[in-house]
């Protein structure tokens, strides 16, 4: 626990280094890069502490909050070090990457103080959720985070569009905490502890004295963890506040912030729901959450043109993927842990790919910007060129996210489909999620030939041509290589982490309850089919097929070779017309028009491609004047005219005061005469 | 002993120089007589025995035969530590920022005229509301809380133009109105009790009990501009920020919810259904506040209405607990704290661009961050504390006030729950936008037009961020001390 500590207080420290460095612009990212990888060696050595000797376990809490059942108590198990590895490694190479990438132009008016502060920060808070085994602080923490993400979505904060993203994000995912508090806070009251031990065992009380209680109470949690990890329709908010967050701030939110939604959701629904019919409910709830983003998140990514905003699109879609296979693992916990645990399993190692394939395309995307300055695909073609490594690597990482073997995409997506067809046979209901999510993957795979396509590919764009030429800083291009790296590396050893996940996952459960966990890729048989034939690694023998791939490829070459055909590269031919460069290029924007004709939303006069319809708040017009502020105006309607009645009373009574003595003479007379009446009247009979 | 007496007496020493001393010498007056205080009490925490959290340091039976002991004195417990600090520090800084505010400079109000006045008034005021802090009974509380309103007309009126005049006469005869009923309460409770303590209350009948109950109510509402009395509080705005700051958001109108707190701790039984109407009358209050905040143009009305909505978030806990839920109340009372930083920075915030833009209307103002980043630093600091986003202080009485809510439970606490996240969460996306507006995005002609500031209100903004972060877990400390 002190390596934690230590590693939190680098952090911490880092962040106030940078803050009080000032404008040193080059220095100050080495020193964030420092801090960061210093903190990641120290996180490592707890996920190696953690993996090889058993969880971390603090005795004491560091600080009991008095009236509250809360404690400030750190503890990480096996999925927490599986996290705190994603996270770590992601914050080394968002610093290393952001050195040359907050150096262009774009952000020279920006204070870099504040970046790397907030960053830093925000890392802090990320590890510290994961590591937190107190509901309460977990929220802080949570909270914190948010905070720092806004800050970062916000970072050039004179651009009205980002202010709008970080509104909107932070507003929306402020909401969706506050209903995590509400359901925090109802199973306080049923357990009087935030600890997650106590929570556990809340839960599995109220599920048999008060079920809709907790089904309100899982509600609430799903909303919240939902909206975080970007899942539609709560996930609205990622697709403006990614793009306007920079390319490093948007590689950490994509690599550990919507992360950290599905964190929350295998914490509560797997680790503290005792399997039971509950958990059968939100499973269907979060695979049908779950299908509904890939389908609508990936063929909204279909139609877009500004980079960033594409890959957005595709991290709700892939949060859709992780959420299916999520959703059906909680579904069959209580009837199939076998099938549970393997679903469970492919989530996750979905998940560790996507932080791989989706960061590195993130750093793509912020690469092509550095080089040529803006987002818009429609503007930039045949970079790779000029960015030949980065065209490279964003090859790699594009088979890997369309699920093309043997990238480590395929080998997560093959374990999803193989556990909701598999789970198809005992609810058919996800056979029809299983076959959206392969139609999807095909979806994917367009997008990205779009995406590729379009910018690397193709002509290159004239415009553009000012650009310098050779590939973006190696402190860019290392980050991007070690993504790819890890995306063909897990493709090729899908056993390599999904044995440490499932030695991550099975802890969760009562000892026994998955069966035999070793097992899970051994002899199973599940619905009468037999799991697996033998005892493949991973659901599929990626190193036989690639090698398979290979020879085949090599025997199509050599038979073009041994062919001898002659080639001829040539100019493509316009009819004779003389055309420029620019006329011809075949831009993003005119990829898939027919579907982009068939799907169209079309309100009235309203239309917009694809399936997605985007929120516009409306703008607020209050007029001061209205019914309603006339009704609360205390002021207008009562104060006033009791002040002017008073004064009008007394007005009047002033007349009494007319100067004149007979006057005078007259009130004394009066009262005297009432004086002796009252007196009269109250002695009577005395 | 001696502290106490001092603690009361450096204020009032300063007021009397400051219409005295030449004017050359008003500054050092009255840094002088705020450092003496806050000194003060720093050796009044100090000399404390230790553990002992209910201490009566000095009683005088000036009434004899009243069954009330120590009928004058001073009393010193956590709760009347928690408006202590809120009293002394924020005035400690409050003194500190209007020497630079109330300047040739301020493009605002470019008058240096009655400066003397508005130290008299303030540090008197600082005086009457320690008085309030450490009162041991409810008579003496009576006389501070008059001493307070008079102080306020006084300061509302300082600029004495119409507006502000009319405004402060306003405030004084609404609040002087609620003052009668509180003077009523009192007469009624000593004809039954012959006591004037916080708890005689529960010697009452239910029935008179209830009725007594309200009188202070009544007062307490007019004081903390509660509907329906809450009118005069954003036509105070019409006084220097200095007094917006100080009496309308962290001092005086806490004096109101400090007197329901104190006679909450103090009776435990107060009838379930003024616990209701309480709840019921704060949540009314929230909703308005909310409603209003969406047509104010006036930066500093914006943060009136929202000093109405906190401050019923305070009677809101308090509600809970007569209802039921001890928790409400502690939450309640450490609201008044956190708010009180949160709404002190921002009023100051504000306070920062009427001096050095000459503006406060939303409208006029935009991208001021660029020109003063520390503005922007400490406005937003102060919005996240006002809004509960942790750390910063508001979050944790809103978090507290919501475990309340949901403690209480049944139909009247998932009731009250749904319009108390309803005003969290509107109130929330409200500020944000208006944060947004004002701080961010493309400077507009004033804001970049916007002018330096001096050291001693950066100070105090400094000061004040630091403590949005760290009162709360003071506020903590004192409510585990009064046994939550």
């Amino acid at each position: 626990m002190p390596t934690f500590f230590a590693a939190v207080a680098i952090y911490l420290t880092g962040a106030l280094i940078t803050l009080w460095m000032g404008d040193r612009r080059r220095s100050i990212g080495w020193v964030a890069w420092g801090a960061s990888s210093l903190a990641t060696v120290l996180i490592l050595a707890c996920v190696i502490q953690v993996f090889t000797s058993g969880p971390i376990i603090m005795e004491k809490a560091l600080w009991q909050v008095p009236g509250l059942g809360a404690s400030l108590l750190f503890r990480i198990d096996y999925l927490s070090a599986l996290f705190l590895a994603i996270i770590s490694i992601i914050s080394v190479l968002v610093t290393l990457y952001a050195q040359s990438f907050m150096q262009i132009a774009h952000y020279q008016q920006q204070s870099l103080r504040y970046f790397y502060a907030v960053l830093l920060l925000f890392f802090a808070a990320v590890i510290a959720v994961v590591a937190i085994s107190d509901l309460f602080f977990f929220f802080i923490f949570w909270e914190m985070m948010t905070l720092c993400s806004y800050l970062l979505v916000i970072y050039r904060s004179n651009d009205a569009t980002r202010l709008r993203a970080g509104f909107k994000y932070f507003f929306m995912t402020h909401v969706a905490t506050a209903f995590l508090f509400i359901g925090g806070l109802v199973l306080y009251l049923h357990s009087g502890s935030f600890s997650f031990t106590a929570l556990k065992s809340a839960m599995v009380q109220m599920q048999s004295a008060s079920p809709g209680l907790l089904h309100l109470v899982l509600g609430f949690f799903l909303l919240g963890f939902a909206t975080k990890a970007g899942i539609l329709p709560m996930g609205d908010w990622l697709p403006d506040a990614y793009p306007a967050a920079p390319a490093p701030a948007s590689v950490s939110f994509a690599g550990s912030m919507t992360k950290l939604g599905i964190y929350g959701v295998i914490r509560v629904f797997c680790d503290f729901l005792p399997a039971g019919s509950h958990s059968q409910v939100w499973g269907l709830t979060i695979a049908c959450l779950g299908a509904i983003s890939i389908l609508v998140g990936t063929m909204t990514a279909l139609v877009q043109e500004d980079a960033k905003r594409l890959l957005s699109f595709h991290v709700i879609g892939q949060m859709g993927y992780i959420f299916l296979a999520i959703g059906t693992g909680i579904y069959f916990l209580p009837v199939q842990p076998v099938l549970a645990i393997i679903a469970l399993g492919a989530g996750i190692f979905h998940l560790i790919n996507n932080v791989c394939y989706k960061s590195c395309l993130f750093f793509v995307a912020g690469s092509v910007f550095y080089k040529v300055g803006t987002r818009d695909i429609n503007k930039i073609g045949g970079l790779a060129t000029i960015l030949p490594l980065t065209a490279g690597v964003a090859v790699i990482a594009f088979l890997s996210i369309a699920g093309i073997p043997p990238f480590s995409g395929f080998s997560s997506k093959w374990l999803i489909y193989e556990a909701t067809l598999r789970g198809g046979f005992l609810k058919p209901v996800f056979v029809i999620l299983g076959l959206l999510a392969i139609f999807v993957s095909a979806v994917t795979l367009a997008s990205f030939i779009k995406f590729i396509g379009s910018v690397f590919y193709g002509k290159y764009a004239d415009n553009k041509s000012k650009a310098k030429t050779g590939d973006v800083p190696w402190s860019m291009q290392i980050p991007q290589f070690v993504l790819a790296g890890l995306c063909i590396l897990f493709g090729l050893f899908p056993r390599l982490p999904v044995q440490w996940i499932f030695r991550a996952l099975t802890p969760l459960f009562p000892p026994g309850f998955v069966g035999d966990a070793s097992s899970v890729y051994g002899h199973s048989t599940l619905a009468g089919l037999e799991l697996h034939v033998n005892d493949a690694a991973a659901g599929w023998q990626a190193l036989p097929l690639f090698v398979v791939f290979v020879l085949c490829a090599a025997l199509a070459f050599y038979l073009f070779r041994s062919a001898k055909v002659t080639q001829r590269a040539d100019q493509t031919w316009f009819g004779g017309e003389p055309i420029k460069n620019e006329d011809g290029r075949y831009r993003a924007h005119s990829y898939y028009l027919p579907f982009k004709q068939i799907f169209r939303i079309r309100i009235g006069k309203y239309e917009r491609p694809g399936v997605y319809p985007t929120i516009r708040y409306p703008d607020i017009h209050l007029k001061k004047d209205d019914f309603w502020h006339r009704l609360i105006d205390v002021d207008r309607w009562f104060y006033t005219p009791l002040v002017n009645a008073t004064m009008r009373f007394l007005r009047f009574f002033s007349n009494t005061h007319s100067g004149l003595p007979h006057v005078y003479l007259l009130w004394m007379l009066i009262g005297a005469l009432l004086t002796v009446i009252l007196l009269f009247a109250f002695s009577a009979g005395k | 002993m001696l502290s106490v007496i001092l603690l009361i007496l450096f204020p009032v020493a300063g007021a009397i120089l400051s219409m005295i001393a030449p004017k050359k010498r008003l500054t050092l007056v009255a840094c002088g007589s705020v450092t003496g205080m806050l000194l003060s009490l720093i050796w009044l925490f100090i000399q404390k025995p230790p553990g002992a959290w209910r201490v009566l340091i000095f009683s005088w039976q000036w009434i004899p035969g009243t069954a009330s002991q120590g009928l004058f004195g001073f009393l010193l417990d956590p709760l009347s530590t928690l408006l202590l600090l809120v009293v002394v520090v924020l005035g400690f800084l409050v003194i500190l920022y209007g020497t630079g505010y109330i300047s040739r400079h301020n493009r605002e109000h470019a008058s240096e005229d009655g400066r003397e006045r508005h130290n008299f008034w303030l540090l008197l005021f600082i005086a009457a509301m320690i008085g309030v802090a450490l009162s041991p009974n409810l008579l003496q509380l009576f006389f501070f809380w008059e001493m307070t309103t008079l102080c306020s007309w006084a300061l509302i009126s300082h600029y004495r133009n119409a507006e502000s005049l009319r405004a402060g006469f306003k405030a004084l005869l609404m609040t002087f109105s609620g003052g009668l009923f509180f003077a009523a309460g009192l007469v009624v409770l000593y004809v039954h009790t012959g006591r004037f303590d916080f708890d005689a209350l529960s010697e009452l009948a239910p029935r008179l009990r209830f009725w007594i109950f309200l009188f202070f109510l009544i007062a307490a509402w007019a004081k903390s501009a509660q509907f329906p009395f809450y009118t005069w509080l954003p036509d105070a705005m019409a006084a220097p920020t200095t007094v917006s700051m100080y009496l309308h958001a962290a001092a005086m109108v806490k004096a109101g919810v400090f007197l329901i707190a104190r006679l909450t701790f103090a009776n435990f039984d107060i009838p379930w259904l003024s616990g209701l109407i309480v709840a019921i009358l704060a949540v009314v209050t929230m909703s308005l506040a909310l409603f209003l905040f969406f047509t104010q143009s006036d930066l500093k009305k914006l943060l009136a209405y929202s000093t109405i909505a906190h401050l019923a978030y305070v009677l809101f806990g308090l509600g809970l607990a007569m209802m039921g839920c001890k928790l409400g109340a502690y939450a309640g009372a450490m609201h008044i704290l956190n708010h009180s930083v949160a709404k002190g920075l921002l009023f100051l915030c504000v306070g920062v661009l009427s001096y050095s833009a000459g503006t406060r209307q939303i409208d006029e103002l935009s991208g001021v961050g660029k020109k003063l980043p520390f503005l922007a630093v400490a406005f937003v600091c102060g919005m996240l504390a006002l809004l509960g986003v942790p750390p910063f202080s508001g979050f944790w009485s809103k978090f507290y006030l919501l475990a309340a809510t949901l403690k209480l439970g049944g139909t009247a606490g998932w009731l009250l729950l749904i319009p108390f996240l309803l005003e969290i969460i509107l109130g929330f996306a409200w500020f944000l936008h208006i944060g947004h507006k004002v701080f961010f995005g493309i400077p507009s002609a004033k804001a970049a037009d916007a002018q330096p500031v001096p050291f001693s209100m950066q100070f105090a903004l400094g000061v004040l961020v630091v403590l949005t972060l760290v009162v709360p877990y003071i506020g903590l400390q004192l409510m585990h001390a009064m046994g939550m």
